[in-house]
């Protein structure tokens, strides 16, 4: 007669949970990004710009914004005494596009809420990401810092479906196997067209290096997949051009040739081909990247391989492969013993096909531009 | 479900808390007695406040959650210096240890960005990390190391219940102090065993 054996029983269980697994991880097949429809273009040329953060003697730095289900904007950024500073915050505006007027500025998240929310020590706030998911809610994502430098973040995430007038509590994303430390956001969120989203994101660890997170629609880490490797490539700005390519453009963190990153997915951003310098110098500085109408990408950048003083933009007409010089936003001459700095741009096309620029003015106001297709088609 | 992340979160470094020092200072003479008011003083030590955040918040920003792996073995560890008698046998240990260190030499060098394949990705699900750990729950059956296996099994049941906040199977079976713990320990059976105080068992 067959007597069980601890073997036996060992099997059985083996057997069970890993039908178990296997069912948890049955195949979900990437999802196509999702393309805004190609809104109709006015014809007279719009071109606005206007600070929209105040306090001279305040640090700001690392604005972004989304378009609301109103059609208004919101846009955050990280404010304090100094970068790392414990009162940092990030601090949001609502901006109304067609007045373009300014709700009075709040904080959406602060160190000792984020402490409270995540059962952790902060220290210190850094990039955030604002985007608005297909359901229409709010997604704020920035970085935290327990201990030690920026190369230590962690990614928080809350979530708002009232505009931004109150937001849920934070909650950690697990992103890297060391720690959890290393992982930090500065480009613009891509919708997908199943609901979930991808963020790009970046490392600066042992490894410098872009990665496409991919969050369900509670903001639990589905997937995530490598854009480039080693140390050279950061702070990824991904604009999709159909809806299962994309092209991605980055700042080079090495320490020669000193040009803009490119690389390219053919496959819902699974797979990317090994980034390229673009011809387009870089000073280590993020750029901003989106797209106007199919196949023409328009991105912002600092046209120096070593300095910020300048904040050009660019036009692609063939997906990001060649790019020509059309506008310079800002330009000043260095000065020995001032600070210059114009950098950290974050760009948006809204659902009327119209362009919003915010970036960094000097470390100390955070600066927005609104234009339009006439007008990108006027300066060309 | 977010406080039983938390809840776990904490009950890690509370664990590790009380089972370090008892580990490390171990000593044949302490009683049960002793052992009991130790962990209730870390215990007590845990949740004082300071500025406003208990001990355990400042520790788990230090720490990170910990393993299921890790969390079993601190409890062996704390089980361990209250009885006095050994959990785990040697063999099992060595078995423990090695399987640690191979996953670590797997995990960590890809998945901190050394290639453009991304190890710890695959643990939010792949069909090549589910065929990997198939091969390796058959191996580790067949070696009847039931130990490593079991610690395999409860961290994958752990992993779809989602009691971690991670939703990525590795950060259930293995985490950087758990590679600490057995680097040291091989280092320091190495040292033993050059000085001739102990035998290889």
């Amino acid at each position: 007669m067959f007597k069980p054996h601890k073997q036996h029983y060992f099997a059985i269980a083996t057997i069970t949970i890993f039908i178990a697994l296997g069912f948890q991880w049955r195949p979900d097949p990437a999802s196509n990004f999702s393309i805004a429809a190609q809104a109709p273009v006015g014809d007279a040329p719009v071109y606005h710009e206007q600070f929209i953060s105040f306090s001279e003697t305040t640090a700001v730095h690392a604005p972004t914004l989304t378009e609301r289900d109103d059609g208004k904007l919101i846009a955050a950024w990280y404010a304090g005494t100094r970068e790392g500073a414990k009162d940092v915050e990030i601090a949001s505006t609502v901006i109304d596009s067609s007045t373009h007027t300014l709700s009075p500025p709040r904080a959406v998240a602060t160190r000792l809420q984020t402490e409270k929310d995540s059962w952790r020590y902060i220290r210190k706030l850094g990039n955030p990401v604002i985007h608005q998911l297909a359901d229409g809610r709010l997604m704020l994502v920035y970085v935290s810092v327990s201990f030690g430098g920026w190369a230590a973040s962690n990614l928080n995430i809350r979530f708002s479906a009232d505009g931004g007038l109150s937001w849920g509590t934070s909650k950690r994303l697990v992103t890297s196997p060391f720690l959890n430390i290393s992982t930090l956001v500065k480009g613009a969120p891509v919708n997908l067209a199943n609901g979930d989203v991808g963020i790009p994101v970046y490392h600066e660890f042992m490894g410098k290096f872009s990665e496409l997170l991919i969050l369900d629609q509670h903001g639990k880490v589905k997937n995530k997949h490598r854009i480039s490797w080693g140390r050279d490539a950061i702070q990824p700005v991904i604009v999709p051009v159909t809806p299962t390519r994309a092209i991605t453009m980055l700042r080079d963190s090495g320490e020669k040739d000193k040009r803009v990153g490119f690389s390219q997915s053919d496959d819902n951003g699974l797979h990317w081909s090994p980034p390229e310098p673009l011809e387009l110098p870089n000073p280590n500085a993020a750029v901003a990247a989106t797209n106007t109408s199919g196949s023409e990408v328009i991105m912002v950048f600092n046209n120096h391989e070593d300095e910020r003083n300048d904040l050009t933009l660019a036009i692609s007409k063939d997906q990001g492969n060649s790019w020509r010089i059309i506008h310079e936003f800002e330009r000043e001459a260095l000065q020995a013993g001032k600070k210059t700095e114009f950098s950290y741009p974050y760009m948006i096309r809204d659902r009327s096909g119209e362009f919003h620029l915010l970036y960094t003015w000097h470390k100390k106001r955070i600066k927005y531009i609104h234009f339009n297709q006439a007008w990108l088609e006027q300066i060309q | 479900m977010s406080y039983l992340h938390d809840y776990m979160g904490l009950l890690g470094c509370l664990l590790f808390l009380i089972a370090v020092p008892l580990t490390a200072l171990k000593q044949p003479c302490f009683k049960r007695k002793t052992v009991t008011i130790a962990i209730f003083l870390m215990m007590g030590l845990a949740v004082v406040p300071i500025n406003e955040l208990s001990v355990l918040a400042y520790i788990r920003a230090v720490l990170a959650d910990l393993s299921i792996t890790s969390m079993i073995l601190l409890c062996a560890m704390i089980a361990s210096a209250y009885t006095g008698q050994r959990f785990i046998k040697t063999s099992s240990r060595h078995q423990l240890e090695n399987s640690v260190l191979i996953a670590a030499l797997i995990l960590y060098p890809l998945g901190l960005g050394l290639t453009p394949y991304d190890t710890y990705a695959a643990g939010y699900g792949s069909l090549t990390m589910l065929g990997m750990l198939v091969l390796v729950a058959g191996y580790l059956l067949w070696r009847e190391a039931y130990f490593v296996l079991t610690l395999l099994l409860i961290a994958i049941c752990a992993y779809l219940a989602g009691m971690l906040q991670s939703s990525n199977l590795w950060d259930y079976m293995i985490d950087p102090w758990l590679v600490i713990l057995v680097i040291t320990t091989k280092i320091r059976l190495r040292v033993k065993q050059a000085t001739g105080r102990t035998t290889i068992q």
